[in-house]
């Protein structure tokens, strides 16, 4: 009888895991396509969901947490971190993880997403800690990955001048440590395809010491380190979110100080800061930072080395990109203290960076805000408040001796079934900022305004809609808009899952924004230009074996008065992932035609573990790609990516060193974690 | 100056002016109510004045801040009796050298508990100083479905015989649409709504906006329309059978229309 109860419960706990991965990873989907425009190719997202991983071997006690604690739990909005807390205020403590049910804001499907996350169990794990514990307890954690394209681009072939010096292959390694949920250590070393190792070990390193919760000092890191506070106006460094068919992703969820795992090359700190507890509800970050940054400088008529911008990219391919490497320094120092205290929370930034060789003015008109000089100090207010069922939130910053930017807005938890974000922003356009990921409608988020608003719509388990519009203005040029402009995106999106196993989307999004016109004309006129995207989508599962997804996508492209282009995408993909299995695998087979560029489609590709992709389709032609999943063992996996573009009418794919003769790219990909 | 207001009001299509006015409540739904019961839904789709349980009156005047001059003004009216509920309407809009006006009376019925249907006479004139006035007259025809207590579907018929002003000398024409809208009652509070609307040789317009009662004496609102591209908002103040109403509409290109109304429920 005993053994009939326990399978049970296992079925259940593995279900719900199952959906909990199914929910994170829907949404992780939903955000990388929504940003895929905005960011650069390879852009590790790994951070993403590695915080999740961690959680789940050691669960977050909610008796005894605090909310940047919760904040890393993505699907978690901040009106229900709120509610938790003022909950927690009132009875005390939790007896039983399900209690949650009760609390506002919190639905059955939160809850049962949340539960492989979280726990009601005491611990202090400094009681365990001794350096025998440290060996037996701790979990080791080492993976090792490599890439390339198959076929030979042109930047490989001898070319004279500007050719990538380096072999293809993208090779990536990391090691992790974690003792319970106070100490980690981390190392990651990165080599990018066409990088050379020529007289140095590795292109690019990364790894932190961090420790967590010892008395006073909640988190202490030295090494690299990312600091996300308040709404990403004054200080965000790494990742963030940004407008999605999730509404309340608008309002960031600052995780505050944070140990630096991601291989992006460019924004994160290095050195050393630590969050301390100064009283009752306040605590304070000092951090301080020394690190080498890659830009492309030049003699002024002074003699001295200047710069316009710095090279964010991380590669270091060319000898062009080599020279470049690490020319210049940048020191960061600063301090942030927060004030929170139940539903209300306040926080103050100041820091400033200064750079071994000054910033030029740079040459295009549209850029004649852009920063000068040596040094930057910036300094920012944040705060959220909580009342009844509305969470307001704002910031405001400024950089001192230029412009300044503010956001504010609230979340509204309106009824059981409906909430509501509105959000307005206001950035000036010589607002500066080396660490600015506010939510915005360009990539930066500086010379914008912009008014938000959204809404979720659950009526029944059943169904999902999702609204939002965005009217925004660009009071200053931009590239490729020669006036002051502005523009408006809509979204309206459906979800309807009448069961477990079946799910179907609809998506509808259309952006109008201006641009200059095609036409020389020596007075640049601004066109309209409106791009539309129309989704629909299946899921479903056939049996515990087998699921598949497939979607058609067409894309619209209008600019002024030329006559419209459409693309469009269609894909079936397939997963295989028997139950109990040492092998899962699943595969993609697409079909795509866009007249131009104006018209790409990008959807997210499925790919070996904390690898993100997100593919772009463009031209005409097929593509396919096959995954493949072996356990040997609960420590050790590995993962092979096998992807294929095969291009019609054409015979040559790529540009400039990235040429590739002939109308086929394919890349293959390796993975082995081990984990002891 | 006013010979430009002139200009523009003839040389902008007027439907982006002197569209029904809806009420500030709706209005600041996002100008949406084809599904919505209000004293304003004579405007919106008279047979939703069926769910109104009293009678109902109500003053607006909006301001086109565009110019100092331009403004609309009108009043709505709803009296209930038994399964049935008589409507009217006025409105005035331009100012002192042009004017277009209307009156509109409705007749909406229950036909049993879930359908609503409903007539609509309106009379509309136009006076430009200095050439005159012409006037016409056009039927709307409108229906209400309630599925369950949650969600409301309604149709609105504007003018579907394309009737037109005696003068066949000028260009403005009286609209006809054709309003398809949902309303869903999420809780007790909240009221959620959109209308898909299709004017003749204009695109569809979807709106969709929302009405939150924060509490018994304040409720806020908001909404968003697509083709044109217009943002909303508004709030109201309930004090016993008085309503103060408030709305806004942005429009990109000619700014902010802010609207005020009085309403009075017996």
């Amino acid at each position: 009888m005993r053994f009939k109860y326990l399978l049970i419960y296992i079925f259940i706990f593995i279900a719900l895991q199952a959906k909990a991965q199914s929910l994170e990873e829907a949404q992780i989907r939903d955000i990388l396509e929504s940003v895929a425009e905005n960011l650069p190719d390879d852009y590790d997202l790994s951070e993403l969901i590695e915080v999740l991983g961690q959680l789940k071997k050691h669960p977050i006690n909610l008796n005894n947490t605090n909310p940047e604690e919760l904040k890393a739990i993505l699907f978690l909005t901040p009106l229900q971190i709120s509610n938790f807390f003022a909950y927690l205020k009132e009875n005390e403590r939790l007896i039983d993880v399900l209690e949650l049910q009760s609390i506002d804001a919190f639905d059955t499907k939160t809850v049962e997403s949340l539960l492989p996350f979280v726990t009601v169990n005491e611990s202090s794990a400094y009681e365990k800690l001794s350096f025998r514990n440290l060996n037996n307890f701790g979990n080791h954690d080492v993976l090792l990955r490599a890439a390339r394209t198959l076929e030979k681009q042109k930047g490989y072939t001898d070319l004279p001048g500007n050719r990538y010096l380096g072999t293809p292959e993208k090779i990536q390694t990391r090691y992790r440590y974690q003792f319970e949920t106070i100490l980690s250590v981390a190392l990651t070393v990165d080599k990018d395809a066409g990088e050379t190792l020529m007289g140095k070990p590795v292109d690019f390193y990364s790894g932190n010491v961090a420790i967590f919760k010892l008395g006073r000092i909640q988190k202490l890191i030295v090494g690299d380190y990312a600091l996300q506070f308040g709404q990403g106006l004054t200080l965000w460094s790494g990742f963030s979110f940004g407008k999605g068919p999730d509404i309340t992703g608008v309002v960031k969820k600052d995780l505050g100080l944070r140990p630096y795992n991601s291989a992006n090359e460019y924004s994160f700190f290095r050195g050393l800061s630590a969050t301390i507890n100064l009283f009752k509800n306040i605590t304070i970050t000092p951090f301080i930072s020394y690190r080498k940054l890659d830009a492309s400088q030049q003699l002024d008529s002074l003699g001295n080395l200047v710069q316009a911008t710095i090279n964010q990219t991380g590669l270091h391919r060319t000898p062009s990109e080599i020279e470049n490497k690490n020319t210049l320094t940048q020191q960061a120092y600063g301090t942030v203290i927060q004030y929170s205290k139940n539903d209300f929370s306040f926080g103050a930034i100041g820091y400033q960076n200064k750079f071994s060789q000054p910033f030029i003015t740079q040459t295009a008109l549209y850029d004649k805000d852009s920063f000068t000089g040596k040094s930057l100090t910036n300094i920012g207010l944040y705060g959220n408040y909580t009342y009844r069922n509305i969470y307001f939130f704002g910031e405001a910053a400024k950089s001192l001796n230029s412009g300044s930017a503010y956001l504010g807005g609230a979340l509204i938890s309106l009824s059981p079934q409906v909430s509501a974000a509105i959000l307005y922003r206001n950035y000036a356009p010589n607002y500066h900022n080396f660490f600015n990921q506010a939510i915005s409608e360009a990539t930066e988020a500086t010379n914008e305004k912009g008014l938000y608003a959204g809404l979720n719509i659950t009526p029944n388990k059943k169904w999902i809609f999702s609204f939002y519009g965005d009217y925004f203005k660009f009071p200053w040029l931009k590239y490729r808009i020669n006036g002051p402009s502005d523009g408006y995106e809509i979204l309206s999106q459906a979800v309807y899952s009448p069961k477990k196993t079946l799910r179907f989307l609809a998506r509808f999004k259309t952006e109008n924004k201006l641009q200059n016109n095609d036409l020389n004309t020596a007075l640049d006129v601004l066109d309209q230009v409106k791009r539309e995207g129309y989704r629909v989508e299946i899921n479903w599962q056939l049996n515990k074996t087998w699921s598949f997804e497939n979607r058609i996508e067409f894309s619209q492209f209008k600019k002024g008065n030329s006559s419209s282009e459409f693309g469009r995408l269609i894909y079936q993909d397939v997963n295989y992932q028997p139950p109990f299995s040492k092998i899962s695998a699943n595969m993609r087979l697409a079909y795509f035609n866009t007249p131009s560029y104006n018209s790409r489609i990008y959807a997210y590709e499925d790919d070996v573990l904390y690898s993100f992709a997100f593919g772009l389709y463009n031209g005409k032609g097929f593509r396919s790609y096959f995954n493949i999943k072996y356990s040997l063992g609960k420590k050790l996996n590995f993962w092979a990516r096998y992807g294929l573009f095969i291009y019609q009418e054409t015979t040559t794919i790529g540009t400039y060193l990235d040429e590739i003769q002939g109308n086929k790219k394919s890349e293959i990909k390796i993975q082995m974690r081990y984990q002891f | 100056m006013k010979i430009w207001y002139a200009l523009l009001i003839l040389l902008t299509p007027f439907y982006l002016f002197a569209q029904n006015n809806l009420g500030p409540r709706l209005t600041a739904m996002g100008n949406n109510g084809a599904a919505v019961t209000d004293v304003w839904a004579i405007a919106a789709n008279p047979a939703a004045l069926c769910g109104l349980k009293t009678s109902t009156f109500s003053l607006s005047y909006t301001k086109h801040l565009f110019s100092n001059e331009l403004s609309t003004q009108s009043f709505a009216g709803a009296i209930p009796f038994k399964n049935n509920t008589i409507g009217f309407g006025l409105q005035r809009y331009g100012f002192s050298e042009y004017n277009q006006n209307s009156a509109a009376f409705a007749y909406a019925k229950k036909f049993g508990q879930f359908i609503f249907l409903a007539l609509k006479i309106n009379y509309h004139q136009l006076k430009i100083s200095n050439y005159g006035t012409t006037s016409g007259v056009s039927v709307d025809a409108g229906a209400i479905y309630q599925l369950n207590h949650q969600f409301t579907i309604g149709a609105f018929v504007n003018n579907p015989a394309k009737q037109q002003y005696n003068t066949k000398q000028i260009l403005t024409e009286i609209p006809s649409s054709f309003n398809l809208g949902l309303s869903y009652a999420a809780s007790q509070q909240l009221l959620i709504a959109a209308t898909a609307d299709k004017t003749l040789q204009q695109p569809v317009s979807i709106s969709i906006g929302l009405d939150y009662k924060m509490f018994e004496l304040l409720s806020l609102r908001g909404g968003l329309s697509a083709q044109p591209f217009k943002q909303y908002a508004g709030f109201g103040l309930n004090y016993r059978k008085f309503w103060l109403d408030m709305a806004t509409v942005y429009h990109p290109q000619l700014g902010y229309s802010p609207q005020i109304a009085l309403s009075y429920a017996l």
